[in-house]
């Protein structure tokens, strides 16, 4: 089963389909979540994606924006999207009936 | 982030300074982001055992050893040094006996600091190659093995004959410091950057740099003061770093795939 983190990273490789690489997909991250995601935590996260094989990497062409250094281009796998939609269906499921707004913490 | 970032793979290091460059981080936040990867890189790497039996088997032992051998080398030297700076007169000079006396001495102490180098410089070399990847973390080690050997360094000799010369802190602490510093930190950090830059080291010099170095283990509890055994010591130490020159200058003069290269089988 995926860990949120890796579904948040899939799902955003996802949707930047042939623009997805580190960059992109950090300012996809941090703009669904509101929280900034750190380097150490994406390129760790995208090699671990890709020895399950749930994603495949590749080095792009270097661009003037970069400085003239390469993107790590992401594709995800037909076993990623998989993974994915099995995990999104699975949180699906436990929520359903659920009501964040209505619900009340323990102890109030 | 440079500096720090040299110590991720070649394409990976591209990609993410790429990345800093493109979403336009600043120094700290970029400084943050490159140790926060690199941290969890090492942690990743360390997570096997090999780096571990790498580290205790050879980094430190070698550290360990080397501390050693840079004390009795400059305690050795300190007795001399000592003798000559108080009871300088020129008849060191003027008299044939007395020069050569002094130029024994010369050449005694120039050949130990000369082998304390070749064998850090070796021990650099050895030390990069055991893993590019884990190659800083196992400099870091060896370097603070070499700290920590300061204040357990073997002491001064407490013999009543040599009593005046460490009375003197500068023969009996700051020297040793000093030797360490500039015959060993010094000539292994430049070992470790030919390692770097020298591709393809030839197997013939692996076998000398082990027998080198193995000699520097065996020497560690011997009698420092035997002609035959400093002569031996001297050459073992040497061997690496001459080998490497000689192969270098050779491999200048004529480049591959010149006949001449094949005179030391390569890997």
């Amino acid at each position: 089963m995926l860990g949120e983190f890796e579904y948040l990273m899939l799902t955003a490789a996802v949707r930047l389909a042939e623009e997805a690489y580190g960059a992109a997909i950090r300012e996809q991250i941090a703009r669904a979540t509101g929280r900034r995601c750190s380097l150490g935590a994406l390129y760790t996260t995208l090699d671990r994606l890709e020895t399950k094989g749930y994603i495949k990497t590749w080095m792009g062409d270097p661009t003037p924006q970069r400085g003239g250094r390469p993107k790590r281009m992401v594709r995800v796998t037909a076993k990623g999207v998989r993974a994915a939609s099995e995990f999104y269906a699975a949180v699906a499921r436990v929520s359903q009936g659920v009501s964040w707004a209505e619900a009340t913490p323990e102890g109030h | 982030v440079d500096l720090l970032s040299r110590s991720l793979e070649p394409d990976e290091r591209d990609a993410v300074r790429g990345d800093i460059e493109e979403s336009g981080e600043t120094g700290g936040q970029a400084l943050r982001d490159v140790a926060g990867l690199v941290v969890r890189r090492q942690a990743a790497l360390w997570a096997d055992w090999r780096p571990w039996m790498a580290l205790f088997l050879i980094v430190m032992p070698l550290g360990i050893g080397i501390a050693r051998v840079a004390h009795r080398t400059a305690y050795g030297s300190a007795i001399y040094f000592w003798l000559y700076a108080n009871n300088w007169t020129p008849v060191y000079v003027t008299d044939g006996w007395w020069r050569l006396n002094l130029l024994r001495c010369v050449t005694s102490i120039g050949a130990d600091f000369l082998a304390l180098a070749c064998w850090s410089w070796s021990i650099g070399f050895v030390i990069a190659s055991l893993s590019r990847r884990v190659a800083w973390m196992n400099g870091a080690c060896f370097f603070v093995t070499l700290l920590i050997g300061i204040p357990f360094g073997p002491q001064a000799r407490h013999s009543p004959w040599h009593a005046a010369v460490f009375a003197l802190p500068f023969y009996s602490a700051v020297l040793p410091v000093i030797v360490q510093t500039v015959l060993v930190v010094a000539p292994s950090l430049w070992g470790m950057r030919e390692r770097s830059r020298w591709k393809g080291a030839p197997a013939t010099f692996w076998a000398v740099l082990w027998v080198s170095l193995m000699l520097l283990v065996i020497s560690l509890p011997m009698n420092f003061g035997l002609l035959a055994f400093r002569v031996a010591s001297f050459a073992g130490a040497a061997m690496p770093a001459g080998l490497m020159i000689a192969i270098s200058v050779r491999r200048r003069r004529c480049p591959e795939p010149h006949p001449c290269v094949d005179l030391i089988k390569g890997e």
